[in-house]
C-alpha cells in the first residue's frame, strides 16, 4: 500500500504493508533512532509520537490511518518552542527521566499540558488534587520507573506554569 | 535492527483494506470478502498476541469512514453514542448525565492517550475481556444496535449489553454483523459501584472486575444489577444474589452481609470451577466491602439530615 504522510516536516510516500505499525515504519523505513520501541504490545509506552498534535501509541497505528496524517516525533518535537516549557522544568527541577524513557516521557508531559489547558486556561493557576492524580495516571502510560512519581508531577507543575504564562504573555 | 523473530512482517504479504463510506458499501465490502475483519480503533488488533494469530494475507474493513458510527445524539433522558466514538469523547459525552463513578469508571479503562485511540465497539468486540467497559454498560442497562450484513439490504436490531456475550463472557456477535451504537437512559437517582482488582490487559489471569447499580428508595434498594468480569474466564451475572437483594432493608446487619456473600462465592464456584481461588475470595470481598459502603452511605446521610 502506498501511503502519503508528513513527518517531522518532510512529506513521504511509501510503500509499506498496509497493517504496519507506525513505530515500525519510523524506525525500520525512516531510520528514525528517538523511538525505543520494545514490546509490540502496548505495554512500554516507548512508542509515543504526535499524530495531528495529539499525543499516540505508534504501536497501535496502522498504516492504512497515515494517509494525510502530521506525524511529529521526538527528534523533531525537541526542537520546538513547545519543548522549552518542558526542558526549563527539567532544568529547575533538575531531574530528568534516563535516556530510554527521556523522549516518551517528554512526549506524555506535553499531552497533559495541552489537556490541562484545554480545559482551564488558567490551570498553570491552581493545580488541585484531582489534576496530580490525572498527571500520575497519564505518566503511568509509560512503564520506565527511572525517576520517583512525585518528580515527574513537581515538573509537569512547572511546565504548566510555564506554558500558561507564555499563552497570557502572547495574548 | 530488525532480526528475524521481531519482524512480523517478514513473510506477511500487505492486508488488503475496504475503507467503505456508507452501510450499503459496507455491505457490499463484506459479501465481497467475507473474510475480512472489522478494524474499530485498532488498540486491541494492533497488539503483538492478536496480529500474529490472523490470517495471512488478511482482510481488513475499516471502520473509520462511516459518519453513522461516529455520532452522539442525546436527548434530555438519554444519550446514543456510535460503535467508532473513542472512549475519551464518551466518557465526555456522559459526564453532564452520569455520576461521577461512572466516568471514573470509563477512565480507569486506560491513560486518556489510550482512550483517545480505542473505541467504544473495539473495545466491546475483544475475543477475551480486555476492559471494564462491558461492566460499565452493563450496570448503565445500556442497549446495542446490532446490524447484520448478511444480505443486500442490510438490518438493525437493538440488544440489552448482556445479550452480546454468553454466559462464558464470549462474544455472541456473528463475524457478519458490527455494532452500530450503544443507547443509556439516564436514571439520575441511580448509585454505581466499580471496581478492578488489577488490569485486565496486564493481569488477566489474576483480575476480577466487579460493577454494581441500584436504586435506594428510602432505606430500601431497588433494581440492582450486579455483574463480575473474570478476563480469561467470563462474564457472570448472578441472579441468586441479586433476587436476595431485591427490596433489601439498608442497613444490612453484618451476619447477613456474610451469608449473602457466602452464597455469591458458592454460586460463582458452581458457574466457574476453574476459577483461581484468589478471584473467588476477590469477588466475595469486594462484594462484602460494597454493602459495607452502602450501610456506610446509608448513615452518613441520615447523620446529615439528623444535623438538619
Amino acid at each position: 500500500m502506498i501511503i502519503n504522510f508528513k513527518v517531522d516536516g518532510k512529506y513521504y510516500n511509501l510503500n509499506v504493508n498496509s497493517d504496519k505499525a507506525l513505530n515500525k515504519i519510523l524506525m525500520d523505513d525512516l531510520g528514525n533512532t528517538s523511538l525505543n520501541s520494545q514490546c509490540h504490545n502496548a505495554s512500554c509506552g516507548n512508542c509515543i509520537v504526535l499524530i495531528n498534535s495529539q499525543a499516540a501509541l505508534s504501536c497501535l497505528v496502522p498504516a492504512f490511518k497515515l494517509n494525510d496524517t502530521v506525524i511529529q516525533t521526538f527528534e523533531h518535537y525537541q526542537k520546538t518552542r513547545l519543548y522549552r516549557d518542558i526542558q526549563k522544568a527539567y532544568s529547575e527541577v533538575e531531574r530528568t527521566p534516563c535516556p530510554r524513557c527521556f523522549a516518551a516521557k517528554t512526549l506524555i508531559i506535553e499531552s497533559i499540558l495541552q489537556s490541562l489547558l484545554k480545559n482551564d486556561s488558567q490551570k498553570y493557576k491552581n493545580i488541585e488534587e484531582k489534576d496530580k492524580e490525572f498527571i500520575n495516571k497519564e505518566l503511568s502510560l509509560n512503564s520506565c520507573h527511572c525517576i520517583e512519581t512525585q518528580e515527574l508531577i513537581r515538573i509537569v507543575e512547572k511546565a504548566l506554569d510555564y506554558r500558561g504564562r507564555r499563552r497570557v504573555r502572547k495574548s | 535492527m530488525i532480526t528475524e523473530e521481531e519482524d512480523v512482517y517478514e513473510n506477511l504479504k500487505s492486508a488488503t483494506v475496504y475503507t467503505p463510506k456508507n452501510f450499503s458499501e459496507l455491505s457490499n465490502m463484506k459479501m465481497l470478502a467475507p473474510k475480512a475483519i472489522f478494524w474499530g480503533g485498532g488498540t486491541y488488533l494492533m497488539t503483538r498476541e492478536t496480529n500474529e494469530n490472523l490470517d495471512n494475507p488478511r482482510e481488513i474493513i475499516s471502520l473509520d469512514k462511516i459518519p453513522e458510527l461516529k455520532e452522539i445524539f442525546r436527548t434530555d433522558n438519554s444519550i446514543e453514542v456510535g460503535a467508532m466514538v473513542n472512549l475519551d469523547n464518551f466518557a465526555a459525552a456522559c459526564r453532564p448525565m452520569f455520576k461521577d463513578e461512572v466516568i471514573q469508571a470509563i477512565h480507569s479503562i486506560g491513560t486518556q492517550i489510550i482512550r483517545k485511540q480505542a473505541t467504544i465497539g473495539g473495545a466491546l468486540c475483544t475475543r477475551t475481556i480486555k476492559t471494564n467497559l462491558s461492566v460499565i454498560l452493563y450496570c448503565m442497562e445500556a442497549q446495542v444496535e446490532i446490524r447484520s450484513l448478511k444480505r443486500k439490504k442490510s438490518f438493525s436490531r437493538w440488544i440489552p449489553i448482556s445479550s452480546l456475550y454468553d454466559s462464558n463472557g464470549k462474544l455472541t456477535l456473528s463475524d457478519d454483523s458490527i455494532i452500530v451504537k450503544i443507547k443509556i437512559y439516564t436514571q439520575k437517582d441511580k448509585s454505581y459501584f466499580f471496581r478492578n482488582t488489577g488490569s485486565p490487559m496486564l493481569d488477566s489471569d489474576t483480575t476480577t472486575i466487579f460493577g454494581i447499580s441500584n436504586l435506594i428508595n428510602q432505606n430500601n434498594l431497588l433494581s440492582t444489577r450486579i455483574i463480575f468480569a473474570y478476563p480469561q474466564i467470563g462474564l457472570h451475572i448472578p441472579e441468586e444474589t441479586i433476587t436476595q437483594l431485591a427490596n433489601q432493608f439498608i442497613p444490612i446487619n453484618p451476619q447477613r452481609i456474610q451469608k449473602l456473600a457466602q452464597n455469591l462465592g458458592t454460586n460463582i464456584k458452581k458457574h466457574f470451577p476453574n476459577l483461581s481461588e484468589l478471584q473467588l475470595e476477590q469477588s466475595t470481598r469486594i462484594f462484602e466491602s460494597y454493602l459495607y459502603y452502602l450501610n456506610r452511605s446509608f448513615l452518613e446521610l441520615i447523620q446529615i439530615h439528623k444535623r438538619k
